[in-house]
Order: structure tokens, then sequence, then C-alpha cells
């Protein structure tokens, strides 16, 4: 059998034009379902997207803290026995991570590493007169921070420019203190130590209670707060691949002893309805993807039987049964691709008409819906293959057609 | 009754038997043991009343269909056990049709569809072959109807190029299904004149099945077949009415 298959492609395409207007209905019905395809797995996952990076635009992909402290039971050599023992969790102090420039600097060495980032953060109480608030204290290398949570793009007043006498605070709690730029508050740390600073910025990262809590000083200033001078209380990091938190932190864990936690763990319930919604696409998917191929092969089933006389004529006149079956897989191809064709550019018009509809007043998009060119391949991809399985049956049948009875059908 | 001698014939039917409904009630032999010779060149007619067995014997004769007993020879060749890939081959190869409904594909031009036995055989176009089917078709006063579908042409135009396509890959062998028989006389008779004269030009066998029996007398040779069974086969003119 010739592979070019020309022959065959020429039966098939003159056959499918011959039958205009059913082709067309075809075309179009495979082109809805692969629209709905195209449409409904770039709202979903323009809608996983934007809530992963609402997610981590506030957090980092891993956290290394030091480990917790753990209550050792003393035991006499000589009394080996222990039945049960009572054990009073440790209360846990504000720490260092140990030799944290050092792991900082492994760090930085790791391939998969985009940023690092020191922390020093713990309580402390803001107050401006009568007003009395308590905080987290932040103290950050400004530059290093802003790599893993972009503060200086949710800026509403002055600049992101925490230093040594200057704080950068959030909205909320500005509001709660009556402060603007360039008014004082006084920070109150552990073992009343206490400093006064005036607000550089004020910032509204779009989550509450970050907005209330969140005071971001340098590192040093609040070493000194918090008593914990030259320490830092974790190591933030991001890395290239989001979804390989998990296995980071852990190959991190094993490697430097300290206690590494993903962003995945903290926000399992985010994961849990991430991957149900995923779940819920698939199944979607697969049903719109059976009636497209339902579709297929009933109209192909009734186009062998109207090209039953064909069917025959070709036969006589030396056509294999292996090339009959051939055309009809050809056209089953040719309507699941013009159909994803046209269902995928239906499919991206359903995808700008949403994005110019759910549009905020503030002519913003809701959340970015867009279907990648991956995407659109992936589904004409899709659509061609079930095409040409869908399109199976009819051919076998059109493959087993006799001949004789065929030709004399008229 | 024998047929005539002839030398290496394209085509050979030894006892050949046809059984519908095998191991039912009804099973029927429809053709009960046919021998039967043709050869290079001859013009043969195949008479006999409906339901005597032409259409079924054309058939077999035509590699369509099996038959349950008996073997077919073509060009020596046994058929028997042929894979549908080798008998579609031979098809295209060694026979021609021509049915009575003329059976062009509508969907391509008159061109096209004098090449389709080329196309089915090599999976390609090819210019020789193009310009063979141009030269047919003029030979049969087409030359200017090749790029029109079959819709496009009258019943005794559209036999001709049916005649084109079974004469296209110069096969030693054209098989025909009552040919003039959906056409006029004046049409009936432009193209029983064209087998003629392709069977004098290329020396191709004929086996024309008809009811025409003025038509038949005009062939060389004469079959006719009454309840499965040749009951004469003479050469020359003339048949018993």
């Amino acid at each position: 059998m010739d592979l070019r298959l020309w022959y065959e492609s020429r039966l098939a395409v003159e056959f499918l034009r011959e039958g205009r207007a059913q082709s067309l209905l075809i075309i179009l019905g495979v082109g809805l379902g692969v629209a709905v395809i195209v449409f409904v797995l770039a709202l979903i996952s323009g809608l996983q997207d934007n809530l992963i990076e609402r997610t981590l635009g506030t957090q980092a992909h891993v956290s290394l803290q030091a480990p917790e402290e753990a209550v050792r039971v003393l035991r006499d050599p000589a009394e080996v026995d222990i039945a049960a023992q009572a054990v009073n969790e440790r209360a846990q102090r504000l720490r260092s991570v140990q030799n944290w420039q050092a792991l900082v600097a492994a760090l930085e060495g790791e391939s998969r590493v985009t940023a690092v980032s020191p922390v020093v953060s713990g309580p402390a109480f803001a107050r401006r007169g009568q007003a009395f608030e308590s905080v987290a204290l932040l103290g950050i290398d400004p530059a290093r921070y802003a790599q893993i949570v972009p503060v200086q793009e949710d800026m509403v007043a002055g600049e992101f420019r925490p230093t040594a006498n200057e704080v950068v605070i959030g909205n909320v709690l500005a509001d709660k203190l009556g402060v603007e730029v360039g008014d004082r508050i006084r920070l109150e740390g552990t073992d009343a130590r206490a400093g006064n600073f005036q607000i550089a910025g004020v910032f509204s990262l779009g989550v509450r209670d970050l907005d209330e809590r969140f005071v971001y000083l340098p590192i040093r200033p609040v070493q000194t707060l918090l008593n914990l001078p030259g320490g830092v209380t974790s190591v933030d990091v991001t890395i290239d691949e989001i979804f390989q938190a998990e296995s980071f932190a852990e190959d991190l864990r094993l490697r430097f002893r300290v206690n590494a936690e993903s962003w995945m763990e903290t926000n399992e319930q985010l994961l849990n309805a991430l991957r149900s919604q995923s779940q819920s696409t698939n199944l979607i998917q697969v049903f719109v993807g059976i009636s497209v191929a339902f579709g297929i092969a009933s109209v192909l089933a009734v186009s062998v039987v109207q090209r039953r006389r064909e069917i025959g004529i070709l036969r006589a006149t030396g056509s294999t049964a292996n090339q009959v079956m051939t055309v009809f897989l050809i056209q089953g191809g040719i309507v699941g691709l013009l159909g994803s064709f046209l269902g995928s550019l239906g499919g991206l018009g359903m995808v700008s008409l949403f994005t110019a509809l759910g549009a905020r007043p503030d002519r913003e998009a809701l959340f970015d819906v867009t279907a990648g060119a991956g995407l659109v391949m992936g589904a004409m991809l899709l659509a061609t293959v079930t095409g040409i399985l869908a399109a199976y049956f009819p051919a076998r049948r059109a493959a087993k057609m006799d001949p004789v009875a065929a030709i004399r059908d008229e | 009754m024998t047929a005539p001698a002839a030398d290496s014939p394209v085509l050979r039917l030894k006892n050949v038997k046809k059984r519908y409904n095998i191991g039912l009630p009804s099973e029927q032999e429809v053709l009960h043991g046919i021998d039967l010779s043709v050869g290079p060149g001859e013009f043969l007619a195949m008479v006999g009343p409906s339901g005597s067995g032409k259409s079924t014997l054309l058939n077999i004769l035509g590699l369509l269909d099996q038959p349950s007993d008996g073997e077919v020879f073509i060009a020596g060749r046994s058929t028997r056990g042929l894979s549908d890939g080798e008998l579609s081959r031979l098809r295209g190869e060694r026979l021609g049709f021509v049915f009575q409904f003329h059976h062009l594909l509508t969907a391509f031009t008159a061109l096209d569809n004098i090449q389709m036995p080329c196309w089915a055989a090599m999976g390609r176009r090819d210019p020789d072959i193009e310009a063979h089917a141009q030269a047919l078709l003029a030979s049969v006063g087409l030359d200017d109807y090749g790029e029109r579908k079959p819709k496009a042409l009258s019943g005794g135009q559209q036999q001709r190029v049916a005649i084109c396509r079974a004469l296209i890959n110069r096969p030693p062998l054209v098989l025909a299904d009552e040919p003039t028989g959906n056409l006029d006389t004046e049409s009936s008779e432009q193209v029983f004149d064209l087998l003629r004269r392709f069977n004098r030009e290329f020396g191709c066998a004929f086996i024309i099945v008809t009811h025409d029996l003025e038509l038949a007398e005009k062939c060389d040779r004469v079959i006719e077949l009454v309840d499965g069974r040749i009951l004469d086969d003479r050469s020359g003119i003339g048949v018993p009415s």
C-alpha cells in the first residue's frame, strides 16, 4: 500500500465535497464539541492559574525554618522499662535557622531555585497614641524579598523601601492606626525592646489578614526588636516548577536537616479543590469527546450506506477492501481535523467574549483566560484521532460490503 | 457442450457451481457446473432469460463473487485461494467492467473516472495514464467532455466514458453487463459499435451479457444460458429465438 495515500485521500476529499451539506453539518458538530472543550479548559486553567498566582503571590514556594524543639525523655540506663510517660510539649521559642548564611549561599547554587530570601519575623505591637495593634514584624532584604512577594506592585501610597528607621505597613493597619506615609508609629517587640519608625509606604496585598498585620522592616532592626541578634527565622525560596515544591522541600529536609515546608503542604485544601476541578474538567472532556465520536461515527455510517454504489464501482475497478476502508478512515480524520480547527477558533472566540464581558468596571479582566497553542494543538490532535477511531466501524463495514450487491443496487 | 478451442485462453471456467443458502432448507444451486473457455480477442454474447444465472456467472467471471465449487482461471492462473488484495489487483489489471447503469463516480470528472482503475493500482496520478485517458475519450468522440462530471453528460456519453474506463488498463478481457440496456436505440448502436471497434483495435476479448438478441446476433460467439447451464454455445451469426 502506498503510504502517501494519494488515491484514498482524493476519494475521501471528493466524497466529502460532494455531500457538502452533510459534511458541513458534521464538521460543525465536531467544532461545537471542540469549542466547548477548548473554552472549558481555558476557563478552568485560567481560574486555577489565577488561584495559584494569588496564593503564591504572597508566599514562598518553600520555607525553611529551624526544627521545632522537642522534649527529650531522660532515662536512667538501669531502668529499661518505661510503660507510660506523660509529655508536656515544649513552648516554641523564636529561634534562628542554624548557619543561615551558608544555607542561603547553598540554595542560590541550586539550579531549580529562582529566588532566596532570608526573613526574620515575629510578633510585636504597633502603637500610635491610644491605638494599639498586634502585628507581625517581617525583617527582610527588600531586593531579595521582592522577587518572592512583589509587594512593590501592590503599593497604594509611598514606596516599598523599608530602612533602619522606616517601615512599610498594610492599608488596614494604616487605617486602624490612623496613619499615612510620613507619620510615625512605635513598634514594641520582645523584652520591652521598642523603636519609633516613620511610614515609608502603605501596601494592599488584597488579603485582609496580611494587610492588617504585616509590617516590613530591614532584617537588622527586627533582629533587635525580637532579640534575635544575627538570626533569621526562615529562609524563603521560590523554584521554577511550582508543583515540584513538595519534592524539593523533602530534598532540602534530608540534605540540610531543616524544617522545610512547601506551599503545597500549607495549602492542601486549595490543592484538593484544584484537583477535583481538574477531574470534573476531564469528565466533561471525556463526555464531549464521546458525543463527538458518536456523531462522526453515525454520520459516516449513513454515508457508507449512501455510497454503496460507489463502493461497488471502486471494488469492481480494482480497489482493495483496505483502500475502501482507508477512504472512510481518512474522512473521519478530515472531519475531526477541520471540525477541531473551527472549534478551536470558536473556543478562542468564546474565551475573548468571556474576557470582554466578565471584565470589571475598572476594565481589568476578572482573571486571565488564555487558550495557549498547546491546548489548541492538543484539542485538534485529539479530535483528529477521535475522528479516525470513530470512522473505524463504518469504514470496516464499507470494506466488507459485497461489491456484487452494491453494484446491483440501483 | 464444449467451448471452442482457443490458444492460451484469457479466461477459463472449470466445473463452476454456485449455490446460495448453503446448509439451509432453502439451499439453491443457480449454476450447475459451467465449463467455459474464452480466447484472446473473442467477441462473445451471453444471452438467456431472467434468472438463468447470467449475472451470477458474470460476477464470478469478474472475480466479484466466488464459485461454491470449481475453478476460475485468468490468463492460465487459478484464482482459488487468492487474497482480497490479489483478486483486486487481478481485477484491475486483467479485467474491465461496463455496467448497465454506467456506474461512474459522480464526484469526479469524466477524465478522473477513466483513470480510476490505474489510480487504484498505482496509488498515484500519472501523466502517461492521463494522456491515454484523454486519447480514449477522443476516440469515443468526447474530447471536450473530459472535465465534465457525469451528471453533465447524456446516458450514451456516460456509457462511452464507462467503456473508456474499462479499457484504460488495456485489459485482455472486458465484461459488459447489459451495456445498452438503459439506452435508446441510437445510443445502443453507437455503444455496441464502439465495443466492436475496440475489440478489433485493441484485440481484447469481450463478454457481453444482454437481453437484446439482435445485438447478440452481431457477436462472433453466442452462449445461451438456461437454468444455470450452458444450453447452447455457437460461433457465427444467428441464435435460436
